[in-house]
């Protein structure tokens, strides 16, 4: 199975490719801690939108607010489904 | 149109911003005998905002290049030559990208004052970097024509100059870099028995005034004269501790100076109670994919889209003592680079876009302006500008005008307030919007209408579009 931190930091470096995601922990806050803006936050999601299938409804952001989050919310909605990487 | 026969034509340094009057051709995206069609980008071009994609706006085969990599031109010199072929050509003609129809004004001499004898640096994607990343080249010593890349299209990124920069040996001793193994990849000395000299060591020792025949003293342990020794002769030249300022910073404190110098501001606040808005963007984005969502900030623009169109007092130039009226809405949007400072691209005609329109326009020139490439026509000039800190985390913000602009809109964050209606009170979802006037142009009154004019526009917005 796909570990989805790492299609969750291939997403962040194709949005903002002046942060290397290697330097953000799994744990960190996207918007604080890593300097993601509203407008990279949405294309991150996009970008995983389309690897991966998984849409995150707005109401479900404050759920995802990290890598390591992120990346389990993608594995929770994808077990069911065909996508394993 | 029947015309077969080539004719050529000019593709010159175009003027991008009223200020511009000089640019660097960073690279050619494209090589001589290429066809290239109306919108494609063939060269990058750094000004002192940002290096911007240069686009022809017409059908053209490249002909030959009048300008080489590195060159700094001043606006309107003939940059290169291009076939224009009827196929597939517009006959309108590109504002940013002005062609002379014949190639007569073109001295030969202009063509020949590239050096003899440098090699000419290959026009490939590998060299694309951002200003960012070049900086940091430049600090950790890294010639970045010889980064491998591995970004998108071969683009070299920031890890792959720091990787560059940990297995690359540091040109003098430095203390803080660790001892590394040689490049092994090229011969560190000319048959000759001279150090070699990299095309780009030569072109920085000949703008630095070193003469090449003292580029050999800058060679160290029979390794090639790369450009991070002549940037490091200079600055030790120099001195030590005087750093190079960074041109988009000089820009920035020039452009603040002058409007703190010359504007007398006045500043108003209003606080929006943008709930309801709020809630109807949420029911629109919830029955949309994460793509086609819309931002609290793209609606935002749109109401003072609405407001400059409404008070037209706001939106436009004050030039010879008096003020001049823009015909369109043109919002330069603040947009803050992580690596610092700000670049202000245009939304142009932003009265005339609905909000998913301005929502594309502000996804593209993000987009770009993280990419560190804005084009050519994102650099329109403004009528107004827009200052956005809300998004960093900032209550409100008072901005300074952009001159010759007479108005500034500052936003600042959402936040949950108390707000009282009559006798009760409620917490609301508030945004601190404010006004930043130029006294000479406009009075608080004038600024008051326009604020009350955004809170209005937002009022009716999204309305149609959720039940």
């Amino acid at each position: 199975m796909t570990d989805h931190r790492s299609t969750v930091r291939a997403a962040i470096a194709r949005v903002a490719p002046e942060i290397d995601p290697d330097t953000i922990a799994d744990d960190e806050q996207f918007r604080d801690d890593a300097g993601l803006d509203s407008m990279d936050f949405l294309n991150v999601l996009a970008a995983i939108a389309e690897r991966t299938g998984v849409e995150v409804p707005e109401s479900d952001y404050p759920q995802v607010t990290t890598i390591a989050a992120l990346a389990s919310y993608i594995d929770a909605h994808t077990e069911q489904g065909a996508d394993t990487g | 149109m029947t015309d077969t026969a080539a004719s050529t034509v000019e593709l010159r340094m175009p003027a991008l911003g009223a200020d511009m009057t000089e640019g660097r051709i960073v690279e050619w995206l494209v090589e001589p005998g290429d066809h290239v069609d109306r919108g494609e980008i063939v060269a990058v071009v750094e000004t002192d905002k940002a290096d911007i994609e240069i686009e022809v706006f017409r059908a053209a085969t490249i002909g030959r290049f009048l300008v080489e990599p590195g060159e700094v031109v001043p606006v309107g010199t003939p940059i290169a030559e291009l076939e224009a072929t009827a196929r597939g050509a517009a006959p309108d003609e590109a504002p940013e990208a002005e062609e002379a129809p014949s190639a007569t004004e073109v001295e030969p001499e202009d063509a020949a004052e590239a050096p003899a004898g440098r090699e000419t640096p290959t026009p490939h994607a590998t060299h694309v970097t951002s200003p960012l990343v070049r900086h940091l080249a430049e600090q950790h010593r890294v010639d970045i024509a010889h980064v491998h890349g591995t970004g998108p299209g071969g683009r070299v990124t920031r890890s792959d100059v720091e990787h560059a920069a940990s297995t690359i040996p540091a040109p003098s001793p430095a203390p803080s870099r660790e001892p590394s193994r040689e490049p092994s990849r090229e011969p560190a000395q000319a048959p000759g028995g001279r150090p070699r000299v990299t095309p780009r060591a030569r072109r920085l020792a000949e703008e630095a005034g070193i003469p090449g025949e003292r580029l050999g003293d800058l060679a160290t342990n029979g390794r090639p004269v790369t450009g991070a020794d002549v940037l490091d002769a200079g600055r030790e030249a120099r001195g030590p501790q005087v750093p190079d300022v960074d041109p988009m910073r000089r820009r920035i404190a020039e452009l603040m100076a002058r409007s703190w110098r010359e504007i007398p501001h006045y500043h108003l606040e209003r606080r929006l109670d943008v709930g309801d808005l709020l809630d109807r963007l949420r029911s629109l984005n919830e029955q949309r994919s994460v793509a086609d969502r819309i931002l609290p900030a793209a609606v935002l623009l749109a109401g003072v889209a609405a407001a400059a169109q409404g008070v037209a007092e706001c939106n436009g130039w004050w030039r010879d003592d008096r003020f001049h009226a823009a015909d369109h809405v043109d919002i330069g949007v603040v947009l803050s680079l992580r690596s610092g400072g700000v670049i202000v691209p245009t939304i142009a005609n932003a009265d005339e876009l609905d909000v998913d329109a301005m929502m594309g326009r502000l996804r593209e020139i993000v987009e770009r302006a993280r990419r560190g490439r804005l084009r050519g026509s994102d650099l329109a000039e403004a009528s107004i500008t827009v200052t956005n800190l809300g998004d960093q985390g900032a209550d409100a913000v008072f901005g300074v005008i952009h001159p010759p602009q007479v108005a500034l809109v500052g936003l600042g964050a959402v936040r949950d307030d108390v707000w009282a209606d009559g006798d009760s009170v409620r917490v609301a979802r508030t945004v601190r919007a404010s006004l930043s006037g130029d006294h000479r142009a406009t009075d608080g009154l004038t600024g008051s209408v326009f604020l009350a004019e955004m809170n209005r526009a937002l009022d009716r917005l999204l309305r149609e579009e959720t039940p």
